[in-house]
C-alpha cells in the first residue's frame, strides 16, 4: 500500500486516463501549452540578466543600443576596485551572519504562531508581520534614529541587527504557510507508535518542512545580501555591495562596474547552486521517499475518520 | 530543542491545553527582539509625526501632520495610483504564480530542483540593477519595439504600464515559492480520485488546488502585495512622469522636503492599513483551511 | 606637482606651529620650503561626498602624498539626504555641499563649522567670485572651501533638433512631447519654469510665482519623459533616444559625442545658472583629525587637483593657479578662465526660501 501510494503520488495525472488518440493529442497541445508558459516565464525572469552580461562587455559606459565593441576592461576595473572589495566582503559576511539566525528564529516563530492558540496570537503574528510590510526605508532611518538615541555606534553590528529582525519574518511567512497545512496526525501517530520527541522531530517534522527551510535559507541570505535601504542607514562608514551599486548611479563608469560584477556574482550563483543541487539529488532520494510516505499515510489517516 | 519537545507534548492531549505556556518559551526570544529592535524605532517613528516642523523636540507637539496627509487629495490620488498599479501587477503574478508552483510540484519530476533553484537565482541580482535592464528592453528603440514592426511604441517604459510589467518580473520568484511550498504539502493522489470521480481540470483547480495552496496564495500576498505598495525604485527608474507611488511620496517628504512629521505620519498610516489587510488575510487563511 | 604640495604641506606645518591650542598631532616646525613630511600627518577622516567627490583617479595624489591619512568615505545622493542623515545622527568630518543647493543652510543648521583661514593654504588664490559666494563665508568666517563650478543650459541631440534651441521655452516646444528631458532637482526644475515664464529674479520669487511655476510645470507634466537623477541616466536616455533635448550640463554634451551622439550644449537667453560646490568641515571632528582634513581641503583646493576635474569633467575651477597649469584648449573648452563672468549667467546661489521650491516640486513630481 505504501509503495503504491509512493508511485502514484509521483506519476502525472493525466495517466489516470485511458488514453486514446483524442486524449494524446490533447496531452500534446497540453505539454507543449506548458512549455510554452514555462518558457516566456523564464524569458522574462533571466532577460534583464542576459541583458546585462551583454552590457557588461560593451566597450561603453552607456546602457543604451547600438554595442560599441567588445571589451573585457570592465572586469578587470572592477577587480581593481579596492572598494569594492570590501563592499562586496562585507556583504557576504554579513549575509553569512544573518541568513542562519534568520532561519532559527523564523522556524521557532512559525512553530510558536501555527501550533499554538493563545489570546495574544493576532498581536504577535501582526508583530511578525509587521516588518515585512513598513517600507524599508523607514525601517532604516528609524533604527539609525534608535541607535543614535540609545548611543549605540554604526557598524557592521548595527546592520546586522536590524537586518536580523527585518528578514526573520519572512522564514516565519514560508515555513509557517507548509506548517498550516501539516498533518498533525502524523505526529500524534508517531508518538502513539513510540517514538521519541526527537524522533518526531527528526523524522517527520524536519523532513516535511525541509524545502520551506532551504527556500527561507536562501531568501534570507539573498535578502540580507541585497538588502539596501536598511544598511544604507544603519552603516557607518563602511559599504555593503548593495550601497555600493546605489551610489554609482551617479557616476556612469560605476554602472558598467555595476554590470561586469553582477555578471561574476551570477555565474559563482549559478556553479554553487548546480553544485548544491547535485548534492541534494546524491542525497535527497531517501528523505524524499520518507516525505512522500508520510504524505500518504497523512490521507490514509485523514481519509478514515 | 527542548522549546521543540514543550511544543509536542501538549499535542498529544488536545491542542488548547498548555498552549499560553509554550508558546511563552518558543516566542520569547523573536518577540523580545521584534520589541527591542523594531518596535523602538517605530515607537520614535511615531513620536516623530507628532513634533511640529522643523523636526527637532524643541518645536512641540501637534497633531496636524495626521489631519494634513490624510485630507490632501493629493494624496488620495497617489493612493489611488499605487492601489490599481499594485493589483493589477498582483494579479498577473498570481496568475503565472500559480500554474509555475503547480507544474513544478505535480509535473515536473526530475526537473522540480532545477526550476526551483533557478527560479530562486534570478532573483539574486540587486533589483535596481535589473530594473535599468527593463529600459533597454521596453524603450523606444530598445528589444520589443525591434522585435515588433512599426512605428516605435512609446507607451512601454515610462509609463504605468512600465511599473506594471517591471514589479510583476521582480516578484514573481517571492510570489511563486510560498504558493510551492505550500502545494508541496499536498497529497497528489488526490486529484487522481478527482479524476477517477470524473472532474475536469478547471474542477480540480477550482475545488482542490486553489483551497488547498490557500494559505501559501495569502502568504505570497502579503509577502510580495505590500511592498508593492511602497516601492519606489521601480517607479522611479521605469516610470516616468505620470506613475507616482506611495513610497515615492513618502521618500520625497523625508528625504526631499526633510517633512519628517509629514513622511512620519504618512507612513505610520500605511503601516496601520497594512496590518489590517494583513490580518485580513491571515484570518481567511485560517477560515479557508478548517473549511476543508 | 610635488613642488606645490610640498610647499603645502609646510604651510600646514607653519600653521601648525603657530595654533595655540593644538591637538593631536602636530607636524615639527621647519623652514618656508618644506621639509616637512607630508607622511607625519595622521589621522581618520570620514567624507560624506557626492560620488566624484571620492573618484580614485581624482584622490590618488591625496593617498600617495599622505599614506598615513586613512580616508573613509560614504556617498549622498543630494544635499538634502546629507543632511537628513547628519542631522539624524550619522557623524562625518568633511562633507561636500553646493552652493547652489545647500551650502548656505549647512551654515545655518550648524553643520558647518568656522575654517582657520591660516591653515586654508589655498584660500588666497581662490577666483574672489569664487569666495564671495553665498554660503562659502558666513557670520564673518569661513565656512566651505569651494572647489568647482559649472554652468546649466540645454543638451539636445543636433541630428533630430536641427535648429539650435536659444530659450528655455524650447523645452516647451510642443514638438518635442514626451521626447524632453528634466534633471530631478528642485532648483534646477523650478529656476527653468521661472525663467520660461519670464519671472524676474527667480532666486527671490515670492509663494505666488513658486505656485505659477509649479501649475506650468504640472501642465506641461506630459512633456518629459522621465525626471532623470545623474549623468549616467541622462547619458543612456540620449544614445537610446528616449530624449532628444533636456536640461544639462557642458559634459553631458561632451560624453555623449563620444558615444557618437552628435549632442550639443547651448546656452538659454533667459539666462545660464550655475552650480558651484566644495567642502566643508563638521563641529564633530576629534583634534587628532584636524590636521588631516585640512589636508584634504587643501587638496581640494590645490591647482593639481582642481587641474583633474577640469580635464576629466570640464569643470570649472576656484584655484587660480590651475590657469597656469591647463593648456589653453582646455582652458577655452571648459570657460576655466571665467566663472561667473558669463553671459547672463545667474549666480550659483540658493533661492531664498529653498524649502518652499523642494516642497513644490515633490508636489509637481506627485501630481
Amino acid at each position: 500500500m505504501a509503495t503504491n501510494v509512493a508511485e502514484r503520488a509521483t506519476a502525472p495525472v493525466v495517466t489516470a486516463i485511458p488514453p486514446t488518440a483524442g486524449v494524446r493529442f490533447r496531452s500534446h497541445a497540453v505539454t507543449w501549452s506548458w512549455r510554452a508558459f514555462l518558457f516566456v516565464v523564464y524569458l522574462v525572469l533571466f532577460g534583464p540578466l542576459v541583458i546585462l552580461m551583454l552590457f557588461s562587455i560593451n566597450d561603453s559606459n552607456v546602457l543604451a543600443f547600438p554595442l560599441e565593441g567588445v571589451t573585457f576592461h570592465w572586469y578587470t576595473d572592477a577587480f581593481h576596485d579596492q572598494l569594492l572589495h570590501d563592499a562586496l566582503v562585507n556583504s557576504i559576511v554579513v549575509a553569512c551572519i544573518v541568513a542562519p539566525i534568520c532561519l532559527v528564529l523564523g522556524t521557532l516563530t512559525a512553530f510558536g504562531l501555527t501550533r499554538f492558540r493563545f489570546r495574544a496570537r493576532p498581536a504577535v503574528a501582526g508583530l511578525v508581520g509587521a516588518p515585512l510590510i513598513l517600507p524599508w526605508l523607514i525601517i532604516g532611518i528609524a533604527a539609525l534614529m534608535f541607535y543614535v538615541r540609545f548611543k549605540v555606534d554604526l557598524s557592521l553590528n548595527t546592520v546586522i541587527a536590524t537586518q536580523v529582525v527585518c528578514t526573520f519574518p519572512l522564514v516565519t511567512a514560508i515555513v509557517g504557510a507548509q506548517l498550516f497545512r501539516f498533518q498533525r496526525v502524523q505526529e500524534e501517530a508517531a508518538i502513539d507508535l513510540g517514538c521519541s520527541r526527537m524522533q518526531v522531530l527528526r523524522y517527520i517534522i524536519l523532513p516535511h518542512i525541509a524545502p520551506a527551510l532551504a527556500a527561507s535559507a536562501i531568501f534570507a541570505f539573498t535578502w540580507s545580501f541585497n538588502n539596501y535601504e536598511i544598511s544604507a542607514f544603519t552603516l557607518g562608514f563602511q559599504q555593503t555591495f548593495p550601497v555600493w551599486v546605489y551610489s554609482s548611479v551617479r557616476n556612469p563608469d560605476h554602472t558598467a562596474i555595476v554590470n561586469a560584477i553582477s555578471t561574476v556574482i551570477s555565474i559563482i550563483q549559478v556553479v554553487l547552486l548546480t553544485v548544491a543541487l547535485l548534492f541534494l539529488r546524491a542525497r535527497s532520494g531517501d528523505d524524499a521517499a520518507r516525505g512522500i510516505i508520510a504524505g500518504g499515510e497523512a490521507v490514509a489517516a485523514s481519509a478514515e475518520t | 530543542m527542548a522549546t521543540a519537545d514543550v511544543a509536542i507534548a501538549p499535542a498529544k492531549r488536545g491542542r488548547r491545553s498548555g498552549g499560553g505556556r509554550g508558546a511563552f518559551g518558543i516566542l520569547f526570544a523573536p518577540v523580545t527582539l521584534l520589541i527591542v529592535l523594531f518596535l523602538g524605532p517605530m515607537v520614535i517613528m511615531a513620536f516623530m509625526s507628532i513634533l511640529k516642523f522643523p523636526p527637532n523636540t524643541s518645536s512641540g507637539r501637534t497633531l496636524s501632520h495626521y489631519t494634513d496627509v490624510l485630507t490632501d487629495p493629493l494624496n488620495w490620488k497617489i493612493a489611488w495610483t499605487t492601489l490599481w498599479m499594485s493589483t493589477t501587477a498582483m494579479i498577473i503574478m498570481l496568475a503565472i504564480g500559480i500554474p509555475l508552483a503547480y507544474y513544478m510540484v505535480f509535473r515536473a519530476g526530475k526537473w522540480e530542483l532545477f526550476l526551483l533553484l533557478s527560479l530562486v537565482l534570478a532573483d539574486e541580482l540587486a533589483p535596481v540593477v535589473k530594473i535599468y535592464a527593463w529600459q533597454v528592453i521596453l524603450g523606444r528603440n530598445g528589444i520589443v519595439n525591434w522585435v515588433i514592426p512599426g512605428p516605435p511604441i512609446t507607451w512601454l517604459l515610462f509609463s504605468p504600464f512600465a511599473v506594471i510589467v517591471t514589479l510583476a518580473a521582480s516578484y514573481i520568484t517571492y510570489t511563486t515559492i510560498p504558493i510551492y511550498a505550500a502545494m508541496k504539502a499536498i497529497d497528489a493522489s488526490m486529484f487522481e480520485s478527482a479524476v477517477d470521480l470524473g472532474a475536469g481540470w478547471w474542477v480540480q483547480s477550482k475545488r482542490l488546488l486553489i483551497p488547498l495552496a490557500a494559505p501559501g496564495i495569502f502568504i505570497a500576498m502579503i509577502l510580495v502585495y505590500i511592498p508593492m505598495l511602497t516601492d519606489f525604485v521601480t517607479a522611479d527608474i521605469v516610470g516616468g512622469t505620470g506613475s507616482y507611488m506611495m513610497g515615492q511620496r513618502v521618500r520625497d517628504l523625508i528625504l526631499g522636503s526633510g517633512d519628517w512629521g509629514a513622511g512620519s505620519a504618512l507612513n505610520l498610516v500605511m503601516l496601520v492599513v497594512s496590518i489590517v489587510f494583513s490580518l485580513l488575510a491571515y484570518k481567511l487563511a485560517r477560515l479557508n483551511r478548517i473549511q476543508t | 606637482m610635488g613642488r606645490w604640495v610640498r610647499a603645502g604641506a609646510a604651510a600646514i606645518a607653519i600653521a601648525l606651529v603657530g595654533v595655540a591650542c593644538g591637538g593631536g598631532s602636530s607636524a615639527p616646525a621647519s623652514g618656508p620650503h618644506g621639509s616637512v613630511d607630508p607622511s607625519s600627518i595622521t589621522g581618520t577622516i570620514r567624507l560624506l561626498s557626492y560620488s566624484d567627490g571620492f573618484d580614485p583617479g581624482y584622490l590618488a595624489a591625496f593617498q600617495q602624498q599622505y599614506p598615513n591619512i586613512k580616508l573613509e568615505t560614504s556617498s549622498m545622493g543630494s544635499n538634502e539626504e546629507a543632511i537628513a542623515k547628519i542631522q539624524a545622527g550619522f557623524d562625518a568630518d568633511v562633507v561636500n555641499s553646493c552652493v547652489d543647493e545647500a551650502t548656505l543652510e549647512m551654515d545655518e543648521k550648524g553643520i558647518y563649522a568656522p575654517l582657520d583661514q591660516s591653515r586654508l593654504t589655498n584660500w588666497n588664490d581662490l577666483f574672489p567670485s569664487m569666495q564671495q559666494l553665498p554660503g562659502v563665508q558666513y557670520n564673518g568666517g569661513i565656512y566651505m572651501v569651494p572647489v568647482d563650478a559649472g554652468t546649466s543650459g540645454i543638451v539636445y541631440n543636433a541630428d533630430v533638433v536641427t535648429t539650435p534651441p536659444t530659450s528655455w521655452a524650447d523645452l516647451f516646444d510642443p514638438q518635442w512631447q514626451g521626447r524632453a528631458g528634466m534633471e530631478d532637482i528642485a532648483v534646477t526644475a523650478f529656476m527653468i519654469g521661472a525663467l520660461t515664464l519670464g519671472i524676474q529674479d527667480p532666486i527671490n520669487m515670492d509663494q505666488t510665482q513658486i505656485d505659477q511655476v509649479k501649475q506650468f510645470l504640472i501642465d506641461h507634466k506630459s512633456q518629459f519623459r522621465t525626471f532623470w537623477k545623474g549623468d549616467a541616466e541622462v547619458k543612456s536616455l540620449f544614445k537610446s533616444g528616449e530624449i532628444v533635448i533636456s536640461s544639462g550640463y557642458p559634459d553631458t554634451a561632451k560624453a555623449l559625442q563620444q558615444e557618437g551622439v552628435n549632442a550639443k550644449f547651448a546656452v538659454a537667453k533667459e539666462g545660464q545658472f550655475l552650480w558651484a560646490c566644495g567642502y566643508g568641515m563638521t563641529p564633530n571632528v576629534a583634534p587628532e583629525n584636524l590636521d588631516a582634513v585640512y589636508a584634504l581641503l587643501n587638496y581640494y583646493s590645490s591647482p593639481e587637483a582642481e587641474l583633474y576635474e577640469a580635464q576629466h569633467w570640464n569643470y570649472q575651477i576656484a584655484n587660480e593657479k590651475t590657469l597656469k597649469l591647463a593648456s589653453p584648449q582646455l582652458i577655452q573648452e571648459a570657460s576655466l578662465d571665467a566663472p561667473f563672468h558669463l553671459q547672463n549667467a545667474i549666480p550659483a546661489s540658493p533661492p531664498e526660501n529653498r524649502d518652499a521650491w523642494v516642497a513644490a516640486w515633490t508636489e509637481v513630481k506627485a501630481s
